[in-house]
């Protein structure tokens, strides 16, 4: 019969430990980024009455807010992108079906990674609603 | 779960049980430090609280049973609204679910107690004077009437007297419990979960503690920082708040619900653990563990996100206000994902309907309604027509009593054979629920017709003509059924008190580790580490692995063992291999003393007694010291005992092995989430100041300031040099950098303290000046706080420069980490007061 503490050592050591990291909370960090900047140039912009001026028709705040968004859901889509290869390299390890720590926390990083990114997509919505508003 | 073989040295056994056994009498109450009768008395105490202000809610329900009702006088009225909100939610809801937490943790992973001990200790007690200042209020006839969340400028001191001072120093000591409490419990689930227990086996009510824990750092932090600008504003007249001199009152709203959209969901979370645990249990299975992780996380993360919808009557920008809609409506799908896993776990079961999961079934009812209306009024438009009516007291009570209250009588029904030792009554139980669910949904469902008639909140009566009568009589009829309810619990308890303590183990056929040990808990817990198979050990027939060699040894080594001093295992964080013994203090009057310090400088503060404050502060400052500092007599025994050695496994580890470091990082989390907090209140209130530096003061001046944080830059720079001479065994190195960064963070501080004088302008001018001086003395404060530890190491290492990979490497990685932060810090503070006036 295998050794538990040596399989869990084994597949944290294939992909490390960062990588893990990452997996699991890139997403939510790339969340809480936009939130932060997304909400602070809002309200700055919306309060300070800059930001105003138009570019094609939309205003620059709109930009920038569409352009912070593109970032956070690139940002969330790459470290979904880190979790899937997490798990691509761990399933050979994962024959026995014993489950490590490291193969819980990739596949979870999957889920999150899709579903942060979403969060993030639908919570960019408003923008669309306030492209020319001043 | 294994447990080796063959009878152990009796002498050996009870030598073990007098080392975990607490002292009697008033010195087991004042020096205690065992998890069990603490968080026991957290959970007595503030259930007690809970008792009292329900007897409050009784009250306001009798004066609003009918019209144009005189039982109660407005200005009482006030006061009994505020206090019962403020009770349930800053008095029961948290402190009662971090005792549970305090509880439970320890057995539910396999260790024989919390990381810091002592901090717990400290967390009670502060907690338990918070209470008392809160409370005391209405001894004194002076009862805050504020409201739960004291809203500027009524809280002011213009607009509010005393009985504001009691509410904002009684929370402050509250909060900072709650904080010790906090990080206790996530470094406790981290960093002493049994051999085996890898994250993938960690039980559900651990992952929801471990986030709530994480959530209590930054949200409570933030919520303290705003009572502390309020306190200074109406003690020595600063104008954070004050709309004349150029503050904000908004200001005091954004940063009390960016602490209180998250604290909804500090309370809801480990009660959805519970309701996890239980379903899990009678059902024989919880379906979709990871989707449930990733729920956790979610509601984490966006919960703070959430804040401004309750402020959307405010007047602020649409298009910000539509980002916390649109997240206010995303959250909800944390808490469907819960549901549904509850759910699919019960479904196609025949589990027995006892009394813990009648509540679950309560829960889920009440709390899916709750989350209903939660969703419509997430919507601008719909919040804009019901907010501050009855609608939304119908909604957060059952998101609250659904959603927290019915899983807490859940798990007292569970575990209270691990409390006492005693079932209780299943007629009882089944009474007691039935009251309750009814009752409750009496009391509250009519309020959300109420509230679209157009009932306001917080009114002490209302007019005949409003045709509410029938509905608000329903309502009181329903919250004294309710309270025959939790009445019937009541009975319930203390008639089972009058039972011999002789429940089993396992009364429920439960898979978690702490229904392996006796009922009570047994004050060490388990006389033998346990190892984990599986995500449910005492399920498993067949492991499908072998156990580890370290696990194997490990538990031998501690098995009855250390017999003289305390000591569980510590485990990685990811995958539970054994890493380090780790060592546990014993009683000690030292966390009793330093929260007497803290009520003492809030007595000082309350009273306009100033003077109580600096002693307060010396009080604190030294037992901390003290508690801080390592003990030789304790590093003496830890080299020589022969446990380490036997389990193969070292006392003292460095990095992020170490529980040190992890409870480090919560330290910095909390100082970090303080100082960001200062610096929003900065930058909000620059933006609505038209002129900045207002009211046409001068702009800070860069040089000397600048050259003060060069000198700060240096001191990191030289204590690098130190750590590296420490490192490489050079004394001359480690000597000259460590003297050089403590003489240069003191020219810092007498530079930067200089600076604080000399500007022309006080803190009471207006918002600026009060920012300007609030933040520049906080950094004073950190620097010198941070001086003490640079001093620490210096006295340190005049006996143990010799000791590489032990203690005094594990003191300055600390000392490293901690005054990295403190120049960073220094340096961040420098780039908002001083260079952005002249940027933005």
């Amino acid at each position: 019969m295998r050794n538990h503490e040596i399989l869990e050592a084994k597949a944290a050591g294939a992909v490390g430990r960062l990588a893990l990291g990452v997996a699991l909370l890139g997403a939510p960090l790339a969340w809480t980024i936009h939130f932060l900047l997304s909400w602070g140039i809002a309200e700055w912009s919306g309060l300070s009455g800059t930001l105003t001026n138009t570019i094609l028709g939309v205003t620059s705040r709109a930009w920038l807010l569409i352009g912070v968004s593109i970032v956070a859901v690139a940002i969330g889509l790459a470290s979904t992108f880190i979790a899937h290869w997490c798990v691509r390299r761990l399933k050979p390890l994962e024959a026995d079906a014993t489950g490590t720590a490291a193969w819980f926390v990739a596949r979870t990083g999957v889920v999150n990674g899709y579903l942060f990114t979403f969060v993030v997509a639908v919570e960019s919505l408003p923008i669309f609603y306030y492209l020319r508003d001043a | 779960m294994t447990s080796p073989p063959g009878g152990h040295d009796s002498q050996k056994v009870s030598q073990f049980e007098r080392t975990w056994s607490s002292p009697s009498g008033i010195a087991g109450l004042l020096s205690a430090v065992n998890y069990q009768p603490l968080a026991k008395r957290y959970m007595v105490i503030s259930f007690a609280f809970m008792i009292l202000s329900g007897i409050m809610a009784l009250l306001i329900r009798v004066q609003l049973a009918v019209s144009e009702n005189d039982f109660l006088g407005p200005e009482v009225y006030n006061q009994l609204f505020t206090m019962h909100g403020s009770v349930m939610l800053y008095v029961f809801a948290v402190p009662f679910l971090e005792g549970l937490s305090l509880y439970l943790i320890p057995p539910m992973i396999g260790s024989r107690d919390v990381a810091f001990p002592r901090l717990t200790a400290f967390s009670f007690w502060t907690y338990f004077f918070g209470s008392l200042v809160f409370i005391s209020s209405f001894a004194f006839g002076t009862a805050p009437d504020a409201g739960w969340f004291a809203y500027t400028p009524l809280s002011t001191a213009r607009y509010s007297g005393i009985s504001l001072d009691f509410w904002v120093l009684g929370l402050g000591l509250i909060e900072i419990g709650g904080i010790a409490a906090g990080a206790e419990i996530v470094v406790t689930v981290l960093k002493l979960r049994a051999p085996g227990m890898a994250l993938d086996r960690m039980p559900i009510f651990a992952w929801a503690v471990l986030a709530a824990g994480i959530m209590i750092l930054f949200a409570f932090t933030t919520l303290l920082t705003a009572t502390l600008l309020l306190e200074l504003d109406r003690s020595i007249n600063t104008r954070f708040f004050d709309a004349e001199r150029g503050g904000s009152s908004l200001l005091w709203q954004h940063l009390f619900w960016f602490f209180g959209h998250p604290e909804v969901y500090i309370i809801f979370l480990p009660a959805a653990g519970i309701v996890s645990m239980v379903v899990g249990t009678f059902a024989r299975r919880i379906v979709a563990y990871r989707l449930i992780v990733v729920a956790i996380v979610l509601m984490a993360f966006v919960s703070f996100g959430l804040w401004v919808h309750h402020m959307y009557t405010t007047g602020l920008p649409e298009l910000s206000m539509y980002f916390f809609a649109a997240a206010s409506l995303m959250v909800s799908i944390a808490s469907g994902m819960q549901v549904f896993a509850w759910i699919g776990s019960l479904w196609g079961r025949r589990p027995q309907l006892t009394t813990p999961l009648l509540y679950v079934l309560g829960f889920l009812f009440i709390f899916v309604l709750g989350g209903m209306t939660g969703v419509m009024v997430a919507l601008v438009p719909f919040d804009l027509q019901v907010h501050d009516t009855y609608f939304v007291v119908a909604h957060f009570h059952y998101v609250l009593i659904g959603g927290a209250v019915f899983p807490i009588m859940a798990g007292l029904y569970y575990w209270m054979p691990k409390f006492t030792g005693r079932m209780l009554s299943r007629r009882l139980g089944t009474w007691s629920f039935w009251l309750s669910f009814i009752g409750f949904n009496l009391t509250f469902f009519p309020m959300h017709v109420m509230g679209f008639f157009g009932l306001p909140r917080r009114v002490y009566t209302y007019p005949k003509e409003l045709g509410l009568d029938e509905y608000n009589l329903i309502s009181t009829a329903g919250a004294f059924i309710l309270a025959g309810g939790f009445g019937a619990f009541a009975i319930d308890f203390l008639l089972s008190l009058r039972r011999p303590a002789d429940a089993p183990n396992d009364p429920w056929g439960g898979d978690t580790l702490e229904w392996s040990i006796g009922s009570p808990t047994p004050s060490y817990t388990f006389d033998t580490p346990p190892i984990v198979r599986g995500r449910h050990p005492l399920w498993i027939t067949d492991a499908k692995a072998a156990d580890g060699e370290a696990s194997v040894r490990a538990q031998a080594a501690l098995t009855f063992a250390p017999s003289n001093w305390r000591a569980t295992l510590s485990t990685d964080v990811l995958t539970g291999e054994p890493q380090a013994i780790q060592f546990l203090p014993g009683p000690s009057y030292l966390p009793f003393i330093a929260a007497v310090g803290l009520l003492v400088a809030s007595i000082g503060i309350l009273l306009k007694a100033y003077l109580l404050l600096p002693v307060g502060v010396v009080i604190t400052a030294g037992a901390l010291l003290r508690w801080l500092w390592p003990s030789e007599k304790v590093i003496r025994m830890l080299r020589e005992s022969p446990v380490p050695g036997e389990a193969g496994l070292p006392v003292f580890l460095t990095g992020y092995r170490s529980t040190g470091w992890w409870g480090l990082l919560c330290l910095i989390t909390v100082l970090g989430t303080f100082f960001a907090a200062l610096f929003y209140a900065y930058f909000y209130i620059r933006l609505f100041s038209e002129q900045w530096p207002q009211d046409g003061l001068p702009r800070p001046d860069l040089l000397w300031p600048g050259f003060a944080i060069l000198l700060l830059i240096a001191s990191g720079g030289a204590f690098w040099a130190s750590s590296k001479g420490h490192r490489d065994a050079h004394r001359g190195l480690f000597y000259g950098g460590l003297i050089g960064a403590v003489l240069l963070a003191v020219l810092f501080l007498g530079l930067h303290g200089f600076g604080l004088t000399q500007p022309t302008f006080g803190p009471q001018t207006n918002a600026y000046a009060s920012l300007y001086y609030v933040i520049g003395g906080s950094l004073g404060l950190l620097v010198a706080t941070g001086l003490v530890v640079l001093a620490a190491a210096l006295v340190r290492s005049r006996r143990d420069f010799e000791d590489r990979g032990g203690f005094m490497t594990l003191q300055m990685q600390l000392t490293s980490y901690f005054w990295n932060f403190v120049v960073i810090t220094g340096v961040v503070t420098f780039a908002v007061v001083n260079l952005s006036p002249y940027v933005i």
